[in-house]
């Protein structure tokens, strides 16, 4: 849940209000709620601000009386189901074995008991009183608390200083006195807050149903008596359901909404949203343009974030990629190498910012195109191998339809054409065909990166934007990689562009080499040139390096 | 397997829990079994009917006995509604799943769809909204939701009969429908929140995956992204809460069912207990343990085949 700071106010402040209003109920309601004090039945309206139930009780003073039942039966048997889970939880956590397995089990049977069915069974024996009713409802609503916290203990126990304390011959005990308790407790604060929330509601239905109390004022106890005296077919509703029936709700929503505030605190990933896209700079469409290549980038400028902490990516990076070529792009990491695959796919999120300049594809500027046309140029002009390609499969899919959507995406195919199609690429790119069929998880990470690099190749695209593609490959999976897309690439694509911190690979595969530094193209030219004599210093230590290495291998070998 | 102990052990528990309510209760157990007529018994008669009741036996006697009679479908008489118990439940059990499971059907796919929804668009303010409305609306308690139905649309706008009890005499097909409408639109709001929910926050962290943005660089439409790709991985946590979900159901929804007089397993369960009907109560509760395993295995033996992780055969 985006917790925006102003819900969790508005629901800190109705809680505040009403944990107050429950405290002074007896000076701040208007009337003795027990008390016959107006005309049965009346309408809001002077001396009864909320009007009068079917004995002459004054509907607002018993609103303000059962705050105090309802906030303190949710309030206390949220207590005692809280500290039930820390307890079961840690224990669970910290001695685990055979006492793990009996507490877990145990929270699965009260998981899929149904608690409302189980309550007022119960409820039906333990009689009708403040006390039975905290006890049921603590016993009912532990174990989901119990669960989170021991997953999450588990999760600290893990990390390396609670390790390293363990190693040092720390006790359980002082273990879960010292660090977990104090590093748990916005995650208990959560299920505190959630255990309430469940708490009420169950309160409310049991008192609906006349299991409550009766002698005590209670939000359900009045919904229940408007309930019974008929409230609903006549226009009373409105002034006797409604506002206890809000309070219970928005009460419920205030807690569920601080929940979530507060499990954000321990679990910010659960903030994360999807990115929207950056925005381009507008360049208008020029007909008469003519392209250079079929990637253009002109003095590209991309910045993360606003402000003085922004940090610039790319620097006024130009460059083009003519028909025919094989370009290598290296740099170390942190040189701007995904930033500018991003701006080439058209595909750089929030919170990056364009500055200025331009990345155009088959002469076509990405700033100057709708969506749909974007959508149009990516996998068919410019296709992609991402870097993480060996995840980039969607597991519920076989990978054969992956490659076959791609087709179907770009060219009016049947779904049989389509398939054919995706199957012969494959099948050129050494797929095996026994695998045609299998799902991602079934593969391998050699066969993964073929069947992306086919996915790629499939609509014979412009130009071949291959991202770190020896990333998880072992030696020789490196050297068939290359050999593939010195041999079949060229045959599918008109253009290649391999980004990589591999200097080695680019080396054996590129006619010409960009080398990236802190965003800025720092070198260019031909290998042979960048082998013989690198200017810029990262450049010369790299070769160094590589020299270094292949001496002292050969040394080895040789002598 | 160990999968199946935790349910084994809650049919173990319902069936014992049930077998020790009216023998640990207080006052007798034939108070229970026979309602008022067990003050106006002689001691003879008395003693009968303990024989016949097999509470003369030792307590381990009774026990088995109380299991096989389960088993075997002697599950008593109901004292509230004078028939046998089967019958009772052979009557309620249809009309509260008629009324349950289109009912959750809906709510599931509306929760499914905007919590997709919700969890996948860039734009906060509008999940914001959307989330907020939901949180809100699944934070009422259901019965409330009912009776403003009930007040709005059948008594000030009249459009459905106001109360359900002459459901069983209402011979139109078409007329037991309209007096289902109510509850059943009170079910769709008060659980499409659970769905919601839980779909919002599986589809954040999908589009959190690697594969979500190389979607994107294929080409493919936001829209074929979202529900051929995204939503089917956000749905497998949502499945099996909505299966078990489903499988609770069989107990009705006492609340709803009460507000509407709607003649359904939680209704019934709601007067058992008002009339201290034990032999109904118990087989209310067997019946919902039972529907909670079968929910449970139906979960298990389901899931696979939307995740083919699950499905075996070789893995790299």
């Amino acid at each position: 849940m985006t917790a925006s700071r102003l819900w969790v106010f508005g629901a800190g402040l109705w809680l505040a209000v009403w944990a107050a209003v429950a405290l002074g109920a007896p000076g701040l309601a208007p009337h003795d709620p027990h008390a016959s004090v107006g005309e049965p039945w009346s309408p809001p309206g002077p001396g009864h601000p909320l009007g009068t139930n079917d004995v002459g009780q004054d509907l607002l003073s018993e609103l303000v009386h059962g705050a105090r039942t309802s906030l303190l039966v949710g309030g206390a048997a949220a207590l005692g189901a809280t500290g039930l889970a820390v307890g079961a939880g840690l224990a669970s956590a910290v001695w685990g074995g055979l006492w793990d397995r009996l507490l877990m089990r145990l929270v699965d049977l009260c998981l899929v008991v149904p608690a409302l069915a189980l309550a007022l069974v119960v409820a039906a024996f333990l009689g009708s009183g403040v006390f039975p009713a905290v006890l049921l409802l603590a016993a009912l609503l532990w174990a989901r608390g119990a669960r989170v916290i021991r997953a999450q203990a588990l999760a600290m126990l893990q990390r390396g200083w609670v390790i390293a304390l363990r190693a040092a011959g720390a006790r359980s005990l002082y273990l879960i006195r010292a660090h977990l308790v104090q590093a748990l407790w916005p995650l208990v604060a959560a299920e505190f807050v959630q255990a309430m929330a469940a708490a009420l509601t169950l309160e409310a239905s049991l008192s609906f149903l006349g299991l409550g109390d009766p002698t005590v004022k209670s939000w359900g106890g009045m919904l229940y008596y408007a309930q019974a005296r008929g409230a609903v077919v006549t226009g009373a509703w409105l002034w006797w359901a409604v506002p206890p029936g809000l309070c219970v709700g928005l009460t419920v929503a205030s807690l569920a909404m601080l929940g979530f505030a507060l499990e954000e605190r321990v679990h910010p990933a659960l903030r994360a949203r999807r990115a929207g896209p950056a925005i381009w700079p507008q360049i208008p469409a020029d007909p008469l343009r003519i392209a250079r290549g079929v990637l253009e980038v002109e003095a590209l400028t991309v910045e993360y974030g606003t402000g003085p902490a922004a940090v610039r990516a790319l620097d006024g990076v130009s460059g083009h990629v003519r028909p025919g070529e094989l370009v290598g792009v290296v740099g170390p990491s942190g040189s701007g190498k995904s930033t500018l695959v991003a701006a080439a796919m058209g595909l750089l999120r929030s919170p990056a910012r364009v500055l200025g300049g331009s990345v155009c594809v088959v002469g076509v500027c990405w700033g100057s195109v709708d969506a749909k046309r974007a959508r149009q140029l990516r996998c068919r002009s410019i296709a992609l191998l991402p870097q993480t390609a060996l995840h980039a499969w969607d597991p519920l899919r076989p990978v054969v339809d992956q490659v076959a959507e791609a087709v179907a995406t770009h060219q009016a195919l049947s779904r049989r054409e389509a398939r054919l199609r995706a199957q012969a690429v494959l099948k050129e790119v050494g797929f095996p065909k026994s695998r045609m069929g299998a799902y991602p998880h079934a593969l391998s990470g050699g066969e993964r990166q073929r069947a992306w690099l086919a996915m790629a190749l499939v609509n014979g695209p412009d130009l071949l934007l291959l991202d770190e593609p020896t990333t998880g490959l072992d030696v020789l999976g490196q050297d068939e990689l290359v050999r593939l897309v010195r041999d079949r690439t060229r045959v599918r694509s008109r253009a290649v562009v391999v980004v990589s911190h591999d200097l080695p690979t680019v080396l054996r595969l590129a006619d010409r080499i960009v080398v990236l530094c802190d965003g800025r193209v720092v070198e260019h030219g031909p290998p042979d040139g960048i082998l013989r004599s690198p200017e810029h210093a990262y450049t010369r230590r790299v070769v160094g390096a590589l020299q270094a290495l292949r001496g002292s291998w050969a040394a080895e070998v040789v002598g | 397997m160990a999968r199946w102990v935790p349910y084994c052990a809650l049919a173990w528990a319902v069936v014992t829990v049930n077998f020790a309510l009216p023998r640990v209760a207080p006052g007798h157990p034939l108070d229970y079994l026979l309602g008022e007529e067990a003050a106006r018994l002689s001691p003879r008669q008395r003693a009968e009917a303990l024989r016949a009741f097999g509470l003369d036996r030792p307590l381990h006697e009774q026990y088995i006995a109380y299991v096989v009679g389960l088993a075997t479908g002697r599950w008593g008489r109901s004292v509230r509604f004078g028939r046998p118990v089967l019958e009772v439940i052979a009557e309620r059990l249809p009309r509260t799943l008629a009324l349950f499971i289109p009912a959750t059907l809906i709510a599931v796919f509306l929760g499914t769809v905007l919590g997709a929804w919700a969890g996948y668009t860039t734009r906060a303010r509008w999940d914001a909204g959307v989330s907020s409305a939901v949180l809100l609306l699944d934070a009422m308690p259901g019965f409330w939701i009912a009776m403003v139905l009930l007040s709005v649309f059948a008594v000030e706008l009249g459009w459905f009969p106001v109360s359900g009890s002459s459901f069983a005499a209402s011979p139109q097909p078409w007329e037991q429908v309209r007096r289902a409408v109510l509850p059943a639109a009170t079910l769709v709001l008060a659980t499409l929140g659970r769905t919601f929910l839980v779909v919002r926050g599986a589809m954040r962290s999908v589009c959190q995956e690697e594969f979500l943005w190389a979607l994107e660089a294929k080409g493919l439409p936001p829209r074929a992204v979202l529900w051929r790709h995204a939503l089917p991985n956000a749905w497998l946590p949502a499945y099996t809460q909505i299966v078990l979900h489903l499988g609770a159901g069989a107990g009705g929804a006492v609340v709803v069912e009460t507000v509407f007089g709607y003649p359904g397993m939680g209704r019934a369960l709601y007067e058992a207990l008002l009339a201290r009907d034990y032999p109904l109560l118990q087989g209310i509760l067997s019946v919902v343990a039972f529907a909670t395993i079968v929910a449970n295995a139906a979960a298990d033996a389901t899931y696979p085949w939307f995740d083919p992780r699950l499905r075996g055969g070789p893995a790299a």
